[in-house]
């Protein structure tokens, strides 16, 4: 099926229909990995919620599934056989990890998306609310969305579904490859515990990733930046290296106008 | 740019995170640094489109009418928009959310927003109806989009602009505008009044007179030519096309209103209406508009359809002007500014490159107080109760001055004598000191204290750089714009004029003054007219369109040029403009509203019928001055001026004074 433009989209509810789809099938697999793994009741209360959460649309649905996880984990952790070893006695891959990894990711990604097409995919613009006091004007300007605005169901393409399911796996390697790059005990000269160790360097290895992103991105828009707006810019750093220079001149250029203007009345 | 669900995401994984760390568990490690790794990757890719595809976008924009493109609108009219999104760029825009800029005052049919994917190959395109109810100009500012991710957790808001102003010219009279030229009244010539009647190729019988070789044999009389015995040739009456010259007020005090509902809306409106009708009489028009400085145009009568549409330019571009005063209120200007600033230029809002430092709200110089009694006394009674721990620490000082004298000369071994003079010079000091910081503190109290004007002051800064940038004031003009209230005020209402934006003005000072009087215009407008007269021909029609009931008691130099005026034999009529929403004193009278002060009304009910009897009576006296020299005053919202004005053309030509000498 064809819009106008011709591109290529999904009637309604069919998008809705497999990313529903998608979150029964991780759930489906986040099961049969916790009962292999022996949780049994647990687990069946764990694909209770997931199923909840997706049939009843609850929106706190995949925090809720993450926060479980983590806890049934921490409860019984001596139950995970290969995957239960503690972090920093080296590094080997865990299929069994990947697996939870993938269909956990799976779930949350696909649920959010329905949350997208249901319910909202913008957040609330509070500009837009009436004001009933009526103390500060509401914009004056339309704007694109003046509510909770939700995806159309029909712009889902198949391409952007196969696309997410495909990069599940990629996303849950990359996981437990950046555990492998991280170093396990290489530099703790003062011999900090592994733990502490591994905390440190995970914080800093996050840290310095998102600063140096960060960096680059704010250098891109630097050189990016349109006539007016490296104008603008040029203009503000004069203002804040001479601000008081030009607050004081200015103070009394203005003083002189309204003393002018009161002897010309 | 991260939502309150990216939020709680990120905050319960990187909690996970932490749990898994701190814990040494390899699993709920391994989990959670997928999903922030994801969550990361989503972040860059997010950003990244918003720094490179996002300043590649750009718009097009197209109006048509059944035939095709246009360039020009017509009020009352309907015209679709075609606005299109395009991204020639290698990344594309996998959701986002584009609604069309609405001109203020225009209405729309139809859906003027669209959500979407945007890449090289599919650009997004929106289809609505506007209709403009007046004439005057509207402005397309852009495009505001919105993007985000598919799952919600990243947005950005901006605006693509493209700015477009069209202009929307007065709406095309119906059959009633266009007069016949027949003759439609039977009236004798005043007396006194020289007809200048001169022979011509018309429809009325002037004179016979002998035949001369040459002329057309269907005019020769053969009755009265049988009669004399000689051949005898009929002349007609010349039909000289009539000249009528429209004065338009365009000064600030016509301006007040909204779109199409303001005077000048009113004023435009007859002129062009007036114009249309002459024009299909083949009469000749003319258009000077002035305001309080000048005369800002002037067209000389003529006709033709191309005359007409440049005067039909001409009005579109004066409809669309708007009152500005040095005496606004910020306070209601700043918020509407700011507001529209944030939606129309964001880019030139955020804190990268018009930054709001924290402390500014804070120690920013307050806004220019206006002394008042009050404000005086509780700043005495401040310093007064502000001085008095001081003053006690002074006194404590000196009782205790016999026990610090001896402890003092300890650690400092001078006399006495000069342990006193050290000790008061630093009361002294420290008393200065206090003071000092005790001014600095009461200057900006206003501001730690009220969060309205922290919220103020907070706005100010980036508006006064946009409108700095905007206007060319650089380098100081950031600094300029901080301190001068008036300036700032009336730089912020041509910003919003320029962008078509409705704010309100104050109508009267704080001493009850009224702002928009404009006495200027009348110099300006007897020297325009004493200028069409020195240039015009014999017997022209000259329709003064201005607000003159402010100003009733100053029409000294209009009178005099009135004067002038009709002793070249020419018309001149007065059509007032009357404030919207008002009773005119006809209207008034029929429906029973009886202006003055009535006994037990309430404030707003006394205030409305003063106002309306201040009115009522300078219209009485506009109209009781001109009568004194024969010029008729119409008021513009009463009856029909522009059937008042064609009447009074077709008695200038039933009269045969539309001649040339």
């Amino acid at each position: 099926m064809k819009d106008d433009d011709g591109y290529e989209i999904k009637a309604d509810g069919s998008a809705l229909r497999s990313y529903t789809f998608v979150c029964f099938a991780a759930l489906a697999l986040l099961l049969v990995i916790q009962l292999q793994r022996g949780l049994g009741y647990w687990s069946l209360l764990f694909a209770g919620i997931g199923l909840a959460g997706v049939t009843l649309r609850w929106r706190i649905a995949p925090i809720l599934l993450i926060v479980f996880l983590t806890f049934m984990m921490e409860l019984n952790p001596s139950d995970f056989g290969q995957s239960s070893r503690a972090l920093g006695r080296g590094w080997s891959f865990s299929p069994v990890d990947w697996l939870t990894a993938v269909a956990l990711l799976a779930y949350v990604l696909a649920h959010y998306r329905i949350q997208s097409l249901t319910h909202a995919i913008f957040p609330h613009d509070k500009r837009r609310e009436q004001n009933p006091a009526g103390k500060w004007p509401v914009t004056p300007v339309p704007s694109a969305s003046t509510g909770t605005v939700a995806r159309s169901p029909g712009l889902a393409s198949s391409w952007e579904i196969s696309r997410l399911i495909m990069s599940l796996p990629v996303w849950a390697i990359l996981g437990q490859l950046s555990l492998r790059w991280l170093p396990q005990q290489r530099g703790n000269t003062i011999a900090f515990p592994a733990h502490a160790w591994s905390t440190i360097v995970l914080a800093w290895a996050l840290g310095l990733g998102i600063m140096t992103a960060a960096g680059v991105l704010a250098y891109l828009g630097r050189t990016l930046m349109t006539q007016r707006e490296a104008r603008l810019f040029m203009q503000d750093t004069l203002w804040r290296e001479t601000r008081r220079e030009q607050s004081r001149v200015n103070h009394w250029l203005a003083w002189a106008w309204l003393r002018r203007r009161k002897e010309k009345s | 740019m991260l939502t309150t669900r990216g939020w709680s995401f990120l905050v319960v994984v990187l909690s996970v995170l932490t749990l898994g760390v701190m814990n040494s568990r390899y699993s709920v490690t391994v989990i959670a640094l997928t999903l922030l790794l994801w969550f990361l990757g989503e972040w860059f890719l997010f950003v990244l489109r918003i720094r490179l595809a996002l300043p590649s976008l750009r718009t097009r924009r197209e109006l048509r009418d059944d035939r095709g493109a246009v360039d020009t609108l017509w009020a009352g009219r309907t015209f679709t928009v075609m606005a299109e999104l395009r991204l020639p760029h290698w990344l594309e825009l996998p959701f986002v959310r584009i609604a069309d800029f609405i001109p203020f005052g225009v209405q729309a049919q139809g859906s003027s927003s669209r959500d979407g994917l945007v890449s090289l190959e599919a650009p997004l395109r929106l289809v609505y109806q506007i209709r403009c109810p007046a004439a005057g100009k509207i402005r397309f500012e852009g495009i505001a989009i919105q993007v985000a991710d598919f799952q919600g957790f990243f947005y950005h808001a901006g605006f693509i602009p493209g700015s477009a102003v069209h202009r929307v010219l007065p709406p095309l009279a119906d059959a009633e505008g266009q007069r016949p030229t027949v003759k439609r009244h039977n009236l004798l010539p005043s007396p006194g009044m020289h007809r200048h009647l001169r022979a011509g190729s018309g429809s009325e019988l002037l004179d016979l007179r002998d035949y001369l070789p040459g002329d057309p044999p269907k005019t020769i009389a053969w009755k009265v030519s049988a009669r004399r015995d000689r051949l005898i040739t009929k002349a007609f009456e010349s039909e000289v096309p009539l000249r009528c010259t429209l004065f338009v007020d365009t000064s600030h005090s016509v301006r007040i209103g909204s779109w199409g509902q303001s005077a000048l809306g009113r004023q435009v409106e007859i002129a062009a209406a007036v114009a249309q009708a002459a024009a299909g009489a083949r009469d000749l028009i003319g258009l000077c508009l002035f305001d309080e400085k000048q005369v800002s145009h002037y067209v000389r009568p003529a006709r033709g359809t191309r005359h007409i549409i440049s005067l039909f330019n001409v009005l579109a571009d004066a409809a669309g002007l708007a009152p500005a005063t040095g005496a606004a209120r910020l306070k209601a200007l700043l918020p509407l500014g700011y507001a529209f600033a944030q939606e129309v230029y964001p880019y030139l809002m955020r804190q990268e490159v018009n930054r709001v430092p924290a402390w500014f709200p804070f120690l920013a110089q307050p806004m220019h107080p206006r002394s008042s009694v009050g404000k005086f006394l509780f700043r005495a009674l401040f310093t007064g109760v502000a001085l008095l721990p001081m003053v006690s620490f002074g006194f404590l000082a000196y009782l205790a001055a016999d026990l610090l004298v001896p402890l003092a000369q300890i650690f400092i071994m001078v006399p006495e004598g000069w342990l006193a003079l050290l000790g008061g010079a630093l009361v002294v000091s420290v008393a200065i000191l206090y003071y000092a910081v005790l001014n600095v503190a009461y200057r900006f109290l206003s501001l730690v204290w009220s969060s309205q004007r922290r919220r103020l002051t907070r706005w100010r800064k980036p508006l006064a750089a946009l409108l700095s940038e905007r206007y060319g004031l650089l380098p100081g003009g950031v600094g300029l714009l901080l301190e001068d209230d008036v300036q700032f005020g009336l730089y912020l209402q041509r910003f919003l004029a320029e962008h078509h934006v409705p704010y309100p003005l104050p109508l009267y000072d704080r001493k009850g003054r009224y702002l928009f009087a404009s006495p200027g215009k009348i110099d300006v407008l007897a020297k325009a007219l004493m200028r069409a007269v020195g240039k015009g021909r014999d017997n022209e029609l000259f329709v003064l369109q201005v607000d003159l009931l402010e100003l009733v008691d100053e029409l000294e130099p209009l009178l005099r040029a009135v004067k002038v005026t009709l002793s070249r034999h020419h018309k001149v009529m007065v059509i007032c403009p009357w404030p919207p929403g008002v009773p005119t004193p006809d209207g008034a009278r029929s429906q029973g509203i009886h202006a003055g002060i009535a006994p037990h009304a309430d404030l707003h009910s006394t205030v409305y019928r003063a106002t309306l009897s201040r009115l009522h009576q300078a219209f009485a006296r506009l109209r009781q001055t001109f009568a004194r020299l024969g010029v008729p005053v119409v008021c513009a919202e009463s009856g029909d001026p522009v059937q008042l004005i064609l009447d009074r053309l077709d008695r200038l030509r039933a009269l045969g004074l539309g001649r040339r000498r």
